[in-house]
């Protein structure tokens, strides 16, 4: 069972990576228009020197399998393809900016995924008490409301209004001397920028979790549990979640992509210099070889923290047979 | 707030909504193109105040809602549309086929929406159609997956296996027996899809994918963010488009749980009163796409 279960996984992750990976090729070849100015970006005051040199160098004179090969090859060694905007390989811009959409990306997936269980968990527990009530209401609330909108008003808030928190970028201009100030400066930068996407993307583990442990509350086993008085923790992470959680664990890891694809709009919102604000503005450049690396790499790392959520789920299930039949 | 309550507030939103979308000439104060002071603070004049432009924003507001609802409501019928084909023929497939479209609906289900909308959409030409061709193409996977699992349920019930031991054909049984089954998991998902929909559309507007023709409220609040709807503090250009959108998604939010609820009440055989808690146990749709990215 545990075998089936993981050659699956593994056998999804494969197909799914093929898929994008033609999709990737295929797009800026077949789409209407012409490819090299959807290979490269714009080609507007390119002359036609420069032109057919461009066509030479994208390969595209060379026949489909070909390029397909190079492709591949060219993606192994990290060249993600040429962008006229920035002068150079997408994959060297990508590699700059990454490291700052993970500086919000990654705080904001572990605060996010700890609330949501914590709340989620106790929630559908005590179901139709007033703690459920309150909470669930505002996490309904708080999922109608486009990222964007809730980036804006924290901004205003916080930063316009209150004056508590800086308006954006990552950290002062002129960033304070000595190690711990420049931390906290840094601290005080990311405040706003990690709370939007937690604010965003917290709703929909929160219910998911939330109604698996409602499921879960009438379970006799659970109230076997509750009746040899173990405490209420106790019963929730010992009996409650391992039952139910899996559908939470495999939820978090696709949602590591979707967090990705929320700092877009963040990024560009608090003027955060990563691979939101690349992409947003290769939106209005027509920027193609960029969309497509930016999704790619979106794409991949979903892929990778579906199956690594996929591999917990099996270890950690005991209705997957797990430790056990290892 | 009670049932009844939200559910009458949430059809009255909507009614309101799709009376601006109907007719925008009728209701708004003023022509959206005709030019007044820039900049405006809210008044009895201008109930939303004036843009960079001088245009009024209510003006523009009411003209905007019709993009908005049409996209919202076109590309969640296509949606719908794919996804229930999808779903039937996926929950009736076996062996290789079946694993195949299993994978593929999977496969858009865990893939982001807004990276590869954005993707697509700045392929497209722009404009309001490519807008719904972009949001169709990859909004389908939830409905499929919800159609796919009452199929495998339609599926294995008693009657149709019957009428495959009676040797009705294979698409009689799908097309005529099968499909009219799930069509109410079908209708009850067009409005989850609806409301996700519109968040994506918003989000592709306010990031200037396809924008190049029609004004929708996610345009709006770009071309407010653009020209310095916040650094001037024009809040009442920035937010009111956005407050419209979040009233709009908490109007399909409860219309949608009202439908679910019933549903689940008819398909356990409770009476309606048994199943009305204030929030049901599964009351929220909790499905796995993310129209916010």
């Amino acid at each position: 069972m545990i075998r089936k279960k993981l050659t699956g996984s593994i056998a999804f992750s494969i197909v799914a990576l093929t898929l994008i990976l033609l999709v990737n090729f295929f797009l800026p070849r077949l789409m209407p228009g012409d490819p090299l100015a959807f290979l490269i970006g714009s080609d507007e005051g390119i002359s036609e020197e420069e032109y057919n040199e461009y066509y030479h160098a994208m390969g595209l004179d060379k026949p489909i399998g070909e390029q397909f090969a190079d492709y591949l090859d060219n993606l192994f060694h990290g060249r993600l393809g040429y962008s006229y905007h920035h002068g150079r390989d997408v994959g060297e811009v990508l590699k700059e900016k990454l490291p700052r959409t993970l500086l919000i990306a990654f705080p904001a997936w572990i605060i996010s995924a700890l609330i949501a269980l914590l709340l989620g968990i106790y929630a559908g527990y005590r179901r139709r008490g007033l703690f459920d009530r309150l909470t669930s209401g505002a996490m309904v609330v708080a999922d109608t409301a486009p990222t964007f909108l809730m980036a804006m008003l924290l901004l205003i808030v916080f930063a316009y209004e209150l004056n508590w928190l800086p308006f954006g970028a990552l950290n002062s201009a002129i960033a304070p001397a000595g190690a711990l100030s420049a931390f906290a400066d840094r601290l005080r930068h990311l405040v706003l920028p990690v709370l939007t996407i937690v604010l965003a993307s917290t709703p929909k583990k929160y219910l998911l979790m939330r109604s698996a442990a409602a499921k879960a509350a009438d379970e006799k086993y659970i109230v076997y549990a509750r009746a040899r008085g173990l405490s209420t923790p106790a019963v929730l992470f010992r009996h409650v979640f391992p039952n139910v959680g899996q559908p939470f664990i495999a939820m978090l890891g696709t949602g590591f992509g979707k967090i990705l694809s929320g700092s877009i709009v963040v990024e560009m919102i608090f003027s955060i210099d990563g691979m939101g604000t690349l992409v947003s503005r290769a939106i209005t450049d027509l920027d193609y070889p960029v969309l497509q690396a930016a999704f790619m790499i979106i794409a991949l790392s979903v892929i990778a923290s579906n199956l690594i959520a996929d591999l917990i789920c099996l270890l950690i299930g005991p209705r997957q047979g797990g430790a056990e039949s290892l | 707030m009670k049932k009844s309550a939200s559910l009458k507030l949430s059809i009255a939103v909507l009614a309101v909504f799709i009376l601006f979308a109907t007719a925008p000439d009728a209701i708004a104060p003023y022509n959206p193109k005709l030019s007044f002071d820039t900049f405006l603070e809210p008044s009895a004049e201008h109930i939303l105040g004036t843009n960079n432009l001088g245009y009024d924003i209510l003006s523009e507001l009411i003209h905007a809602s019709r993009t908005t609802l049409t996209v919202g409501l076109l590309s969640a019928l296509v949606c719908t549309f794919i996804g229930t084909i999808a779903g039937v023929v996926a929950g009736c497939a076996k062996g290789l086929t079946g694993e195949i479209l299993n994978g593929f609906i999977n496969f858009f289900i865990i893939i982001p929406m807004l990276p590869l909308a954005i993707v697509i959409g700045a392929y497209l030409s722009g404009g309001a159609l490519d807008t719904v061709l972009t949001i169709s193409l990859i909004g389908w996977c939830g409905t499929a997956r919800a159609v796919k699992a009452k199929t495998e349920k339609v599926k294995n019930s008693p009657y149709v296996r019957l009428m495959r031991g009676l040797g009705f054909s294979r698409m009689r049984i799908l097309f005529r027996h099968v499909l009219p089954n799930v069509l109410d998991v079908a209708a009850a998902r067009y409005i989850t899809s609806v409301a996700s929909c519109i968040l994506l559309e918003s989000t592709l507007g306010f990031l200037g994918v396809g924008a190049a023709g029609s004004m929708s409220w996610g345009v709006m609040i770009n071309y407010a963010y653009k020209f310095g709807g916040l650094a001037r503090g024009a809040y009442n250009w920035l937010l009111a488009p956005g407050v419209c959108i979040m009233l709009l998604e908490l109007a399909f939010h409860f219309i949608s749980r009202f439908i679910e609820d019933r549903l689940s009440a008819v398909r356990d055989g409770r009476s309606k009163k048994a199943s009305g808690g204030a929030i049901g146990a599964d009351g929220y749709a909790v499905a796995g796409e993310n129209s916010k990215g």
